[in-house]
């Protein structure tokens, strides 16, 4: 090719990837409308469908172009990226059994690679599955690798097909997200385990500045009204803002991702393993938590046999939460008698406290709440009264 | 007034680049001259300060504000549109408001005003043009008047010299053109009725062989990767390119005269270079 042709060349790349780029968006933001519809309970049966629908969109775009293949399991490679590492083996064993009696229906997705093998983009599940099930191959069809250089594009596009379908777990969402941040806002590197704290004071300040309630909103807004609010919300450090970034773009509330999502983060390793190999709910996973060496006054490898034995108990006789956590009290209670009951009176006090009032929007609400919390008033100074 | 030939849809054509010197105000002239010679009814409506469009039509060099379309755009039109006609002694189908010197005025006010960009499309609703075909002449910086001209338009021309900074200046109009229609949400689309290689020289300029794919005798090459040519780039994403337009002294000629080609000399074979482009637009009233 001459040097004219390598020009033209190089100039019509932009010209293509503006096109990619609003197609995309389009698309985006037509999914975002419906996912937004759909959260506000708006979409009736026929819609849901619909929306499944274009999610399914993708293959069928892409069987369209490249046509279905028969892949061999073991050419295969499993994404190291891919931010879902939670499969409960029940999950595993329900796709097994579903495979087993109606076949293969939805292609996977994957990335030819150059050396001949393949990379996983859509479809773990059914790819584990059928590796239990010791089929042979799989059908696939192919994302082709230039749609997929950018690295990062394509890992939050996994975090946002998972999340949009829920079948990501808290663990996975808290692990995701902090990475998720890191490479859209690289000078957060080495700050990771500042995370929590950093949305913790943010959130605080937010609420005393009674800017909390707008976060429902906010979060559903497109791209520009999102950066607008962060850049008018107040923040004191960077990091805040970057961080607020990276979870309103995923149209998460900051605040669920701090009470519930964070928090995962500082499990003991061995929960984790237990989240993602049987599922171990993450309330409960969190109630385990406190078996530590500390509370249990036992060097840490005692406190981690203690941890799973208990994790195993919980597990195997399908212990609700509650009685998951009486299970923990006890067991504190047994080997470290110093701490009384008090943690659980202590509870309660929190549990008040933590009710983020200015959170709430809604007039009618705060009113019941204001009903509720006298009943349990008068209550309270009746029992001392005895 | 005569009334406009074709019962369909009236047609609005922007002729634009990104690029000065491309040959849009001499494709303007001859599309309007070609398409009112075979009947139809055409208005050019220059959105450019430069005043080109009087060289070639023999209008004044400087309009008035009353005569420009500053006095469109202006609050307060009622529907007086400065109509000229051009060539009158030889059609009576084509007509011209110019822009000249008080379309400034009008530059200033587009930010201020709420629905700015779409000022020329909400005049041409209210108050319909009798004209079967519409061509906007617009100047080679596309904010605003290029904005203001595509979001009243039907179809878009571009008009390209095949010189390597003019085909990047393209990419340029084509990367302007997805995102503008995005972001002022344009519905229906404009559609690209292609682009039209201008002043074209393919027996002395290499690079316009190369640029267009062609041999010295203006013949595809055979041993040329179609793909990297601009014809073979923009039939990727369905743009159609039309046979070139060459660059002759005679257009100099006859802008001097304030004639079209074919009326300057008729007999030129030159003359016959924007029929493709106008037969299209023919198909489309059709």
């Amino acid at each position: 090719m001459g040097k004219v042709g390598a020009n033209l060349l190089a100039g019509f790349q932009g010209v293509r990837e503006n096109q990619e780029l609003i197609s995309l968006r389009a698309q985006v933001q037509e999914l975002q409308a419906a996912l937004a519809q759909a959260r506000a309970g708006e979409l009736d049966e026929p819609e849901k469908a619909d929306l499944d629908q274009r999610m399914e969109g993708l293959t069928a775009v892409l069987q369209e172009t490249g046509g279905v293949h028969e892949i061999a399991l073991d050419l295969i490679d499993r994404d190291d990226a891919q931010p879902r590492t939670v499969f409960p083996r029940v999950t595993i064993q329900e796709r097994m059994e579903s495979l087993r009696y109606h076949g293969q229906k939805t292609p996977i997705i994957v990335i030819p690679l150059e050396d001949g093998r393949y990379r996983l983009f859509d479809g773990e599940l059914r790819f584990r599955s059928a590796q239990k099930l010791q089929w042979p191959k799989l059908k696939a069809v192919f994302l082709p690798e230039e749609e997929v250089t950018d690295a990062r594009e394509l890992f939050e596009g996994q975090v946002i097909t998972s999340i949009h379908s829920q079948r990501l777990h808290d663990l996975d969402l808290a692990t995701a997200l902090v990475r998720l941040a890191v490479e859209q806002h690289p000078t957060l590197a080495g700050q990771e385990e500042r995370f929590g704290t950093l949305l913790n004071t943010a959130l605080r300040r937010l609420e005393r500045e009674g800017k909390l309630s707008e976060l429902a909103e906010i979060r559903l807004a497109n791209p520009d009204r999102q950066t607008q609010w962060i850049e008018e919300a107040g923040f004191r450090e960077f990091e805040e803002q970057q961080l607020f970034a990276t979870i309103l773009r995923l149209q998460l509330n900051p605040v669920s991702i701090n009470s519930n999502v964070f928090p995962l983060l500082k499990l003991a390793e061995d929960l984790k393993e237990v989240i993602r190999t049987e599922g171990l709910e993450s309330s409960k996973a969190r109630e385990l938590n406190r078996l530590s060496a500390e509370k249990l006054n036992q060097t840490e490898e005692k406190a981690r046999q203690i941890r799973q034995q208990v994790t195993q108990d919980v597990i195997q006789n399908r212990l609700s939460l509650n009685e998951t956590r009486k299970l923990v009290q006890q067991m504190i209670q047994a080997h470290n008698p110093q701490v009384r009951s008090a943690p659980s009176n202590d509870r309660w006090v929190k549990s008040v406290a933590a009710i983020e009032v200015d959170s709430i929007a809604d007039a009618a609400i705060l009113k019941e709440l204001k009903a509720a919390l006298k009943a349990k008033l008068d209550e309270v100074s009746q029992a001392l009264r005895k | 007034m005569a009334a406009a030939k074709s019962g369909k849809t009236q047609i609005r054509i922007m002729i634009g680049s990104n690029a000065g010197g491309s040959g849009k105000t001499t494709t303007s002239v001859h599309l309007a001259y070609g398409l009112g010679k075979r009947g139809y009814k055409v208005t050019i409506v220059e959105l450019d300060y430069s005043g080109s469009l009087s060289s070639f039509t023999g209008l004044p060099m400087n309009p008035t504000e009353d005569q420009s379309i500053a006095t469109v755009l202006h609050k307060g039109f009622k529907g007086n549109y400065p109509l000229q006609p051009i060539w009158a002694n030889k059609l009576s189908t084509v007509t011209a408001i110019q822009g000249g010197e008080a379309i400034r005025d009008c530059i200033r006010e587009v930010p201020i005003n709420a629905r700015g960009h779409y000022t020329l499309q909400d005049r041409l609703l209210d108050y319909p043009l009798e004209a079967d075909v519409v061509i906007f002449d617009t100047p080679a910086s596309l904010e605003p008047m290029g904005v203001m001209a595509l979001a009243a338009s039907t179809h878009v021309l571009s008009p390209i010299k095949p010189e390597i900074k003019d085909a990047q200046g393209l990419f340029g109009f084509l990367r302007w053109y997805d995102t503008t229609i995005e972001e002022l949400r344009l519905r229906p689309q404009p559609e690209i009725l292609g682009f039209l290689p201008m002043r074209v020289d393919y027996v002395n300029s290499g690079t316009h062989r190369d640029v267009l794919g062609v041999d010295r005798k203006g013949k595809t090459q055979s041993n040329v990767d179609v793909s990297a040519t601009l014809p073979g780039l923009l039939d990727s994403v369905g743009i159609h390119c039309f046979p070139p337009v060459k660059e002759s002294k005679n257009y100099l000629r006859a802008c001097v005269d304030g004639l079209p080609l074919p009326l300057y000399r008729p007999g030129l074979p030159a003359a016959q270079d924007f029929d493709p482009v106008i037969n299209r637009i023919v198909q489309l009233l059709k």
